[in-house]
């Protein structure tokens, strides 16, 4: 017979993996999931989809751009954060992870380059002096728009997009590797963790774009672009489905009928975790939502689609949190379970997660400021091609 | 002089020269060597075992780790957990020495990124906390919460069987000091070694067995149910209550 087993002694293991790293893992997948929307007109040529478009590509850059620094804030030695890159292992998540955040980056960073020339070049015919030549730089040193120009565009940008796909997609994959892979940790271990990972990122990412099209993207009326909020919406909904559908499986398989240290985590989980993750985390912030996005007498009831949106998003934090944190809380050894609540200033405390928002707010802000990234300005560029292919065509008939 | 010390001296003086003037050779190594300037070779493979029923519990092998290793006051490499069991009509206390188990195929090993954290020739696993970039990682994967975040050096830290010590011929300091004989150091590649001995003499255990990190630290008389994550009830204190009393010190 097994006794009651009182701890006397024991050392306490905290939590070692701070707020930052939900944050790192929450702002990858947006990335990811805004580079894959900007493919969706790139690479697979959905013109539904054009109008936020190069917003997408900012949203995914400047994403990564502030992502990484939340894991050099977690870092012990913070001034050896480079020294990953000589010192490398194969075996390693966190390893890859060190070149996939410095190539993905750099690929959009080319797509942009192609993606926004036509627009630097109609800056660059506005413009004088010194921005003029600014822009014109910008355009690849040529500021005219033809339909040469358009085509080679077109081309890289779709060639470059084609290659950012597994790219954008392991930038996130694997971050569900690097907690996939410790089988120490009962909630983290297991082969779903990264596509469970990369579909929750699908719905942060797809609702966070959903509101910024909500909040900055206008039609040439001025009006807000509902038709592609309903498109985006919808997407959604079933993107959310398929998250909950695999969470089905990962939670049935794997903690209901396994054994051991995984039997664990349905205490925690669903009996001390009840509140945060079964109600707030899924049905909250993914069941109702993906009904309001589902169902469309309920979507045209327009606050209540933004505001489903806005708890996705903090609902997909909340996941990742519950993850990253909720695992670690979980002792490997000592009976029970810790609990952890961060403080507010301070290394590894709330503020560092503000910082790292506004610091991407910032790069946002400015970004969105300075590239040529609305469709309106677009548009008489797509007239002048239209125009320009049909003279084309004409000579060809002629 | 208890057996396994005697032992071990056999070993300096007699084959092990070669190790003794390899060690005069080469200048101190830090416990934490470079893994291209690992001195050791596999000669030998250090384990550990431990005798339950030898073990009362003093905690003088987790003084004498800390002093020895100048662990920070709140951190441990080895504790001894301490249990009351509660068998309805009996009681009785449990107690289960911790520290690292030197694993033969350490997680902690294979998920580090900077390969700071490798497994010497000789068996001894050990971070080299010039390279740690204290990410934090190996903590994670460890089964055994062998590791901790050093607050002095912010690298990664653990037991490493003391290898400045071993290395000159030493035991480690918790062995040394043990009271009651409960922890036995020595060559599992030496059949005629105490541990070897002991091995085969006696059923021993490991922890968490499933995990498959077939572990160098063996214990003879662990009860199964200490095996993994103890089910029952916690120490009753949070660790924020552990960090305000320790501020206070
Ligand atoms: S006990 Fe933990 S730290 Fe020690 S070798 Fe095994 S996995 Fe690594
Ligand atoms: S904390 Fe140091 S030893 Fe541990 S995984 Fe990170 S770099 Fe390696």
């Amino acid at each position: 017979m097994n006794p009651h087993i009182i701890e006397i002694i024991n050392a306490i293991h905290g939590i070692d993996w701070s707020l930052v790293i939900p944050q790192y893992f929450f702002f990858t997948g947006i990335s990811a999931a805004a580079f894959l929307i900007s493919a969706l007109t790139y690479v697979f040529g959905d013109e539904n989809y054009r109008p936020i478009a190069k917003l997408s590509l900012i949203v995914a850059f400047t994403v990564l751009v502030a992502a990484p620094l939340n894991l050099i804030a977690d870092l012990g030695q913070q001034g050896r954060f480079y020294s990953l890159f000589y010192h490398t292992h194969a075996t390693s998540p966190m390893s890859w992870g060190s070149f996939l955040l410095t190539t993905y980056p750099l690929l959009i960073l080319l797509e942009g380059i192609f993606a926004f020339r036509a627009g630097f070049a109609r800056k660059a015919q506005k413009a004088s002096g010194g921005m003029k030549k600014l822009y014109t730089w910008l355009a690849l040193g040529n500021d005219q728009v033809t339909a040469q120009t358009e085509k080679r565009d077109h081309k890289w940008s779709y060639l470059l997009g084609a290659i950012g796909i597994p790219f954008a997609i392991a930038v996130h994959g694997y971050t569900g590797y690097i907690l996939g892979v410790v089988r120490a940790r009962p909630l983290w271990h297991t082969p779903l963790m990264p596509i469970t990972f990369l579909v929750s990122a699908m719905v942060s990412g797809i609702a966070f774009m959903l509101i910024l099209t909500w909040l900055m993207v206008r039609d040439d009326q001025g009006r807000i672009p509902w038709k592609l909020i309903d498109r985006l919406a919808v997407l959604l909904g079933w993107t959310i489905l398929t998250d909950l559908t695999i969470r089905l499986f990962w939670y049935s398989i794997g903690f209901f009928y396994s054994y051991g240290s995984y039997q664990d985590v349905i205490q925690f989980m669903f009996v001390d975790h009840f509140v945060d993750t079964v109600i707030v985390e899924m049905l909250i912030a993914l069941v109702i939502p993906a009904i309001v996005m589902l169902i469309p007498a309920l979507r045209r009831i327009r606050p209540l689609l933004i505001l489903s949106a806005l708890v996705t998003v903090a609902g997909v934090w909340l996941f990742r949190w519950n993850t990253v944190i909720g695992g670690q809380e979980i002792p490997k050894t000592g009976a029970g379970f810790y609990h952890y609540s961060p403080p507010l200033w301070g290394s590894k405390g709330v503020m560092e997660v503000v910082a790292n928002w506004a610091f991407w707010i910032f790069l946002f802000i400015l970004f969105t400021w300075f590239l040529p990234w609305r469709s309106n300005d677009e548009m008489e560029i797509e007239t002048d091609v239209t125009e320009q292919s049909a003279i084309l065509a004409e000579g060809g008939a002629q | 002089m208890n057996s396994d010390r005697r032992e071990f001296l056999k070993f300096i003086v007699g084959g092990a020269a070669v190790a003794a003037s390899a060690a005069a050779v080469i200048p101190k190594q830090e416990a934490t060597a470079a893994a291209p300037n690992d001195p050791s070779d596999s000669t030998h493979r250090w384990g550990m075992l431990i005798d339950l029923r030898k073990c009362i519990g003093c905690q003088a092998c987790s003084v004498a780790c800390s002093m020895e290793n100048d662990v920070p006051l709140g951190y441990h490499r080895t504790i001894v957990s301490t249990y009351e069991l509660d068998f309805g009509d009996t009681a009785r206390r449990a107690t289960l020495p911790r520290l690292c188990n030197h694993c033969e195929n350490p997680p902690c090993v294979e998920v580090c990124p900077t390969q700071a954290t490798y497994k010497r020739h000789d068996g001894i696993v050990v971070v080299d906390n010039e390279v740690c970039i204290g990410c934090g990682y190996c903590v994670q994967a460890c089964p055994y919460d062998a590791r901790f975040i050093n607050p002095e050096t912010h690298t990664a830290d653990k037991c490493n069987f003391c290898v400045h010590r071993t290395e000159a011929g030493l035991l480690p300091a918790c062995v040394e000091t043990c009271v009651g004989g409960a922890r036995i150091f020595g060559d599992l590649n030496d059949p005629n070694s105490e541990i070897s001995r002991l091995l085969r003499e006696h059923s021993t255990q490991v922890l968490k067995p499933e995990m498959g990190t077939d572990p160098r630290v063996f214990y003879i008389g662990l009860s199964e149910y200490l095996q993994a994550k103890v089910n029952g009830e916690p120490v009753p204190w949070t660790e924020e209550e552990l960090q305000k009393e320790l501020a206070q010190l």
